[in-house]
């Protein structure tokens, strides 16, 4: 008995063993018929979102069925361990070959670990006014493009047209002001109260991007001033943007922040208990799939004192400027920064084309993301600098405090003011 | 003869070493090593990347100038005051209640001990929903006698209360076998002779069981001191960013967290640690001492 379970095991082994041999010769296979004897070139690329990850294996099946003598191997490291794991790697010359990168541009690009792509770009005739001109310039750092853009956010009014039948209150109209939505959102607390109902006019998630980065501009401020050297937290308009939202809160319009940081504003969306949700675009594919995502209306934020502009973010593709093979490495670069690969990201839904011809290809089931191309226009881009893995933080912590009442925006504002300037000097 | 024995010896103390020397290379590479590099860059200002430069103490001059890691300390100090003498209390009363011959207590037993082989992961989710402000439970029952919902992950005065229950609640299971063991280790024959000089339930408890239970209560002890020093799973998956209760739940492992791997100063970060494990050093170095007064060992 003994011995033929050991038999069995043994050929389950030698089977699974054979398995992994014959996929592998395949490949092998494949690729020698095409290669004709010569060396493969083998760059890697990584990359943080496991969502993405799939549509990502598929553009790079594509790219090396195109570039037979390429080889590229995608590694996926999680958000929390993904820029510990670049540094480090960067420190022992074993980073990727091609990466994401995001708002911590200017750390790297600083560093010096990132190839400069305007000789690229140049030789190759690419035209950067295809992409989006805020998602460019977020990634054109001291005048060196050191990405080409992937993807672009922006941040737009999501609306529940059943709530607003349900209470009778007229929609949100284009061209809308703020005291606009403060008006329709009085209307809605008031029918809502005498229904003896629970939902709430207005919702958004307080962290920079959907919500305060916005409406700080929006007001006439800025976070950081034109180039990076100054914080615009002590500007008369920015404690107003911290004011107006605090007030929203304060008339009940909207859930105090011990609501808010419990629960996403947009779960509470989701589950048909907001009316005006200020959400991002990253978010159009879970809200589109949502029961009544057919009753669902977008339109452009509200416009405050100088605006209805919104914060722009969006990922780039960075070449190691120590990488072995960075030909290679651009041409991936160029790959996945060019129409096949926007089309199938798009298809796929998991992120909005930042080249601009590529854009028809994202589109809903039921929700109109038109208005998403058309905040991106007058869209800027996220505030960065080389420091702001420092100040960011600090200014998420000050911000809860202002929300969550501790501070008034006045103290919150000084703070924050404080502390990003501080850290802006020491770059 | 002599000569011989000594060489099967020293082959069995070879062949042991050599048993042993895989993970003893892990051990040195990844404790020793790192503890002792961790040290080196406490005196550094290393960053993400480049060539980490000596910067002497400045580290630990800018450390007792921070408001933050002050208030990260005395977070810390609370979590240790508040939930040792939870959990050893709690942990001795079931205990005791789980060494009792009642039917089915090897269903209690179960049931006491799921927490420790629950992921923290999941521990913190379950609860983080439990204590959700619109939505949760224990608003829930506060409410049905009308008193407030409490913003038990948010507000800064609450805020490590509920992650000192959390912590409590997860961390007295393991402890509870560890007091059952050493409970079932006394012998009975102490207890039978105690009943029949005429001593009462408390009384063998507080005379017999206690001082025969005392070393595993020491053992207990330094291991949850230790590990409360050590809190950060809970407040990392509990509190959400950008929460208010951020500052007011902050221990210091979160703090070096936050310093070394959210703002990237590993350098500081390393300062931070390296204060830590002198503050466990000079606790349980304090807690030995205290061992030689307070445990009764039965030999």
């Amino acid at each position: 008995m003994k011995k033929g379970m050991s038999i069995a095991l043994a050929i389950l082994i030698a089977g699974s063993l054979a398995a992994c041999g014959n996929s592998t010769s395949d490949k092998d296979n494949g690729g020698a018929k095409t290669e004709s004897g010569s060396e493969k070139t083998k760059i890697t690329f990584a990359l943080w979102d496991e969502v993405q990850k799939p549509v990502f294996d598929e553009i790079v099946d594509k790219f090396e069925a195109e570039n037979t003598d390429i080889e590229v191997e995608v590694q996926l490291t999680p958000w929390s361990q993904y820029w510990t794991k670049l540094d480090a790697a960067m420190g022992s010359d074993s980073a990727a070959d091609v990466f994401w990168m995001n708002t911590y541009l200017p750390k790297y690009a600083d560093a010096g670990v990132l190839e400069p792509l305007d000789e690229y770009i140049e030789k190759d005739g690419i035209n950067m006014e295809d992409y989006v001109s805020v998602v460019k310039d977020a990634y054109n750092y001291k005048d060196v493009q050191y990405c080409m853009p992937k993807g672009m956010d922006t941040v737009q009014v999501f609306y529940n047209k059943n709530i607003f039948e349900k209470y009778n209150v007229e929609e949100p109209k284009e061209g809308w002001t703020w005291e606009d939505m403060k008006r329709l959102a009085g209307q809605l607390k008031t029918e809502i109260e005498t229904a003896g109902s629970d939902e709430y006019p207005v919702l958004m998630e307080l962290d920079p991007q959907p919500s305060f980065f916005n409406f700080i501009s929006q007001s006439g401020g800025y976070v950081l001033s034109g180039d990076r050297k100054k914080a615009g937290f002590d500007q008369e308009a920015s404690v107003k943007a911290y004011e107006d939202v605090v007030e929203l809160m304060d008339e009940g319009l909207m859930p105090g922040s011990e609501v808010l940081s419990d629960t996403k504003g947009t779960d509470l969306f989701l589950s048909q208990k907001g009316a005006i949700l200020f959400m991002g675009s990253w978010k159009t594919a879970v809200i589109d799939e949502v029961s009544f995502a057919a009753q669902v209306g977008t339109i452009a934020m509200p416009a405050k004192e100088k605006g209805n502009q919104s914060v722009i973010g969006g990922l780039g593709y960075a070449v190691n400027s120590s990488s072995k093979s960075k030909d290679a490495a651009w041409k991936l670069v160029k790959y996945l920064s060019g129409e096949e690969s926007n089309k199938m990201q798009a298809e796929a839904k998991v992120d909005v084309p930042a080249l601009i011809r590529a854009q028809k290809y994202y589109k809903a089931e039921h929700i109109d993301v038109e208005v998403i191309f058309d905040v991106a226009e007058t869209g800027f881009m996220f505030p960065t600098s080389s420091s702001v893995a420092e100040w960011l933080p600090a200014v998420n912590e000050i911000s809860a405090k202002i929300f969550s009442k501790e501070l008034t925006p006045e103290e919150g504002c000084r703070e924050m003011q404080k502390s990003t300037q501080d850290a802006l000097d020491h770059e | 003869m002599k000569r011989k024995k000594n060489a099967l010896k020293r082959q069995e103390i070879i062949t042991g070493y050599l048993m042993i020397a895989p993970l003893m290379a892990g051990v040195l590479v990844f404790f020793v090593g790192a503890f002792f590099q961790n040290i080196y860059y406490s005196f550094t200002d290393k960053s993400s990347f480049g060539v980490p430069r000596f910067v002497g103490l400045e580290n630990y001059v800018k450390l007792f100038h921070d408001a933050s890691f002050y208030q990260a300390l005395v977070n810390t100090i609370l979590y240790v005051i508040i939930c040792v003498p939870m959990v050893v209390v709690l942990a001795v009363i079931l205990a005791v209640l789980l060494n009792s011959n009642v039917k089915g207590i090897g269903a209690f037993r179960v049931c006491i001990f799921l927490p420790a082989v629950t992921l923290p992961a999941a521990i913190g989710l379950l609860w983080k929903w439990l204590m959700n402000y619109k939505f949760g439970i224990f608003n829930e029952i506060l409410g049905m006698f009308g008193v407030k919902p409490a913003a038990w992950l948010s507000d800064p005065h609450i805020v490590l209360f509920s992650i000192s229950i959390v912590f409590i609640w997860a961390s007295v299971a393991y402890q509870v076998i560890v007091l059952l063991a050493g409970l079932q280790g006394i012998p009975v024959c102490y207890k039978e002779a105690a009943e029949i000089d005429g001593a009462g339930k408390v009384q063998s408890f507080f005379r017999i069981t206690l001082p025969l239970l005392s070393p595993s209560i020491f053992f207990v002890s330094v291991t949850t001191v230790i590990n409360v020093f050590q809190i950060f799973d809970l407040i990392y998956l509990m509190i959400p960013q950008g929460s208010s209760g951020t500052e007011a739940s902050r221990s210091l492992v979160t703090y070096f967290f936050e310093q070394s791997f959210v703002k990237f100063h590993k350098g500081y970060g390393a300062a931070i640690s390296l204060l830590l494990f002198l503050l466990i050093l000079a606790v349980t170095a304090v807690q030995m001492l205290c061992q030689k007064k307070l445990v009764f060992y039965d030999d």
